[in-house]
């Protein structure tokens, strides 16, 4: 029960932060509660690698400080321009979301089952992610020790943003519990699902029924996360406590901001957008690359002057992973070999073509019960409308992001490929099913 | 949903028939396999080298033998989550000239060899072949 004070500071502090923001004008009530809780995490974490950076340690009371100074500080600066009240706009509230919010807590009860049969998750959990956060959590000024070329098999040169989560919330007892990273290996998807739902409820209807006209609104919308979170292989993979859970929450969030930007002109959702991609960069490899793309084809597709919000926050934001390359990051991951220029391991097109084939199987897959696939046809058949200029910033960074990790398949010769998309590729795909959903829905519901 | 395109209605039908599937089978699968599975915590890998950190609190490098094949899942899981168990000990699987070193070997006939063919004496061990052994001659 410990662990529920830092999830209840997390959530004040990503409350005021999208509250600050915002200048008040939040969205419906349940996705103000998705984005807080979402952005509160993150922000926890990123302010946990703060102890690591001056004090070269994890100082638990510093680090607890430190988050509730901030939410204070928010708290006070809120109070003073007269927004401090911290209830979102209860009058959006309609009885389908709590039909909806009690769904998603079924569905996180069966996740919760399945990932209690694997406390420490799976391969990557205990190889990668929770190492990093018991390094960090035990390893006192001998963190750094997790960046030693002698431990190249546990990704060393990722960023850890989740680990440094999973340090906040540890920061509440005494001892790396793996209670922990498995209920946030539930949160998480629970938050995803939470914040899809509410997205496409939020983007695609009017908030203006009368709160009696129940089941008016599109509540078939709650469709969409139960059908991806019902999958036993999406289950599995939720359960496995890795980060692309996170990376596929934070892109979800980041373009749902730039959604509601696009919607309501209001550049707080830019800055928390800036905010996300920070997060982003500092999740995964795959995040920053992600980062990257996600920031320019904002700016190419805003080009006013609301891109300082974006320059601004983003800046800020990415502070941390800039620290982790300058600082810590080991120069040579050991994992990577050039196939372009190496003669010993040289690339090839029938590289290219087994990555093809790989694609082509994940995607009529029968592990995804048809999900890609669906997709797909809900694209087809909403033909012009998933093009249209309000959602081009998905294809645009979906598409730019699968040409970066398909050349690195091509282009990184030091795993054997078959080996390597037979333990990555499912799940770099599935950090991808949030957003592609939500791209689905908006293009096949508008009309 | 009246005002939907015909396409939309197609959509959702097939969305709403696909996730009473995923409903059934996932709960006849978390059904089926709940009561009988234990947790894997109970046979987790590491938990077998839990509490050797504690005999070498002033080490920072220690060495990994196996009489396996290091690059084979197994033998690769078994030191990853003696690594993950052992943080902040840094096993060093490449390099045996190490003060200490973990010998974990497929049978205790098999460890109790190459220790001593290693001029190490034993510092304590388990029934399933697995020794931590000091080298007195290696200074750390």
């Amino acid at each position: 029960m410990i662990y529920l004070i830092p999830a209840l500071i997390s959530f004040a502090l990503g409350l005021l932060i999208v509250k600050a923001a915002t200048k008040g004008r939040l969205p419906s009530t349940l996705l103000s509660f998705f984005l807080s809780a979402t952005i509160g995490l993150g922000a926890s974490g990123l302010l946990t690698f703060i102890s690591f950076i001056l004090f070269n340690q994890l100082i638990a009371w510093f680090v607890i400080i430190l988050n509730l100074s901030l939410t204070a500080a928010l708290a006070v600066f809120l109070h003073r321009q007269g927004r401090l009240n911290i209830l979102p706009p209860i009058k959006t509230w309609k009885i389908d979301d709590t039909i909806a919010l009690a769904l998603l807590g079924l569905i996180t009860l069966g996740m919760f089952i399945f990932a209690s049969l694997y406390p420490y998750g799976g391969w990557d959990a205990w190889g990668c992610w929770n190492f990093k956060a018991r390094f960090l959590f035990l390893g006192e000024n001998a963190w750094t020790g997790m960046f030693d070329p002698i431990l190249w098999r546990h990704q060393i040169l990722y960023p850890f943003l989740l680990p440094l989560i999973h340090v906040w919330f540890w920061s509440f007892g005494n001892t790396p519990t793996y209670a922990v990273p498995m209920a946030i290996t539930c949160l998480i998807p629970f938050l995803t699902a939470g914040l899809l739902y509410s997205a496409l409820k939020e983007l695609t209807v009017e908030n203006s029924a009368h709160p009696t006209e129940w089941l008016q609104g599109k509540w078939y919308m709650i469709l969409v996360p139960v059908w991806i979170f019902t999958n036993m292989f999406t289950i599995q993979l939720s359960a496995s406590q890795y980060s692309d859970l996170l990376l596929g929450l934070f892109l979800l969030t980041a373009m749902t901001l730039f959604l509601l930007f696009q919607r309501t002109k209001d550049t707080g959702h830019l800055i928390l957008m800036g905010l996300v991609l920070g997060m982003i960069s500092f999740t995964k490899v795959e995040g920053t690359a992600l980062c990257v793309l996600t920031f320019i084809s904002t700016l190419a597709l805003v080009r006013t002057r609301a891109c300082i919000s974006l320059i601004t926050a983003t800046a800020l934001a990415v502070m941390p992973v800039i620290i982790f390359v300058i600082a810590y990051a080991p120069k040579n991951s050991g994992i990577f070999i050039n196939g372009l220029t190496s003669p010993d391991h040289p690339t090839s097109w029938e590289r290219l073509s087994t990555i093809m084939t790989y694609y082509g199987h994940e995607w009529i897959s029968m592990k995804w019960s048809g999900l890609w696939l669906i997709l797909t046809a809900g694209l087809i058949f909403s033909g012009k409308r998933s093009l249209r200029r309000e959602l081009w910033i998905i294809p645009i960074v979906l598409g730019s992001y699968v040409l970066v990790f398909t050349g690195t398949y091509f282009i990184n010769t030091f795993y054997e490929i078959t080996w390597w998309l037979d333990t990555s590729l499912n799940r770099i795909i599935f950090a991808l099913i949030p957003v592609t959903a939500l791209w689905t829905c908006l293009s096949i519901d508008d009309k | 949903m009246n005002n939907l395109s015909l396409s939309a209605k197609i959509f959702w039908g097939v969305l709403a028939l696909l996730t009473a599937v995923n409903i059934i089978q996932t709960t006849a699968n978390l059904a089926s396999i709940y009561p009988r599975r234990k947790p894997v915590a109970l046979n987790f890998a590491g938990q077998k080298f839990d509490g050797l950190q504690k005999l070498l609190k002033n080490e920072k490098y220690i060495g990994y033998y196996t009489d396996q094949n290091i690059d084979d899942a197994h033998p690769m899981m078994e030191l990853l989550q003696a690594q993950y168990t052992l943080i902040p000990l840094i096993l060093d699987p490449n390099d045996i000239e190490h003060r200490y070193i973990i010998v974990n070997c497929v049978n205790i006939p098999a460890a109790i060899e190459k220790f001593k063919a290693l001029g190490a004496r034993p510092i304590t061990k388990n029934n399933t072949g697995l020794f931590l052994v000091e080298r007195p001659t290696l200074r750390p």
